[in-house]
């Protein structure tokens, strides 16, 4: 992947860059354990919070949403991708805008509309 | 609709939470200050050595 994706003028989707931080990859101690210590049960807990926040957040604020979807990939530009398709091109557009210009977690998020249509066919080639 | 309610059942405790010591700043003035939006990507942590 040459990583030069072509970033749409309008879109349905947008793509807001690293934003979930998956406990299970978390670097390791220096001791050798693991990053986190939350069990298996309490990560996917901690991830449905996740959803759950990000989606009402997205669908009160800026419109309904059609899909939701996060990068489970470990690839540098991939971890923690979080793609939204609205329902329309308008909404993700003013999301867009608008999220490039607020907090997550601690974090100033960075947000672009993304070419992604299907993820289920999306494949950085 | 058939969609599911999407409604908040408890307040948000990630939403609008800047990072400590930069509640006066803007996210933007912040990314400006760390270089800038860097082609769109979040600065993240160098991947942990295996």
């Amino acid at each position: 992947c040459s990583r030069k994706h072509i970033q749409p003028t309008f879109s349905q989707t947008i793509l807001i860059s690293h934003m979930y931080q998956n406990p299970a990859n978390l670097p390791l101690l220096p001791d050798g354990r693991a990053g986190s210590q939350m069990t298996e049960e309490e990560q996917q807990t901690a991830y449905d919070e996740f959803y759950e926040d990000v989606m009402v957040e997205l669908e009160e604020k800026y419109g309904p949403i059609e899909e939701m979807s996060v990068c489970d990939n470990l690839g540098d530009h991939l971890i923690g991708n979080v793609y939204v398709k609205f329902e329309n091109e308008e909404d993700a557009e003013k999301a867009a805008l608008d999220l490039n210009n607020r907090w997550f977690a601690g974090r100033a998020l960075n947000v672009e509309l993304s070419p992604v249509t299907d993820f289920r066919d999306a494949c950085c080639r | 609709s058939n969609k599911p309610d999407r409604r908040r059942t408890k307040p948000s405790k990630n939403w609008d939470v800047p990072p400590p010591g930069f509640e006066s700043m803007t996210p933007a003035q912040y990314k400006e200050m760390h270089g800038g939006n860097r082609g769109g990507r979040n600065i993240l942590p160098p991947p942990p050595m295996i």
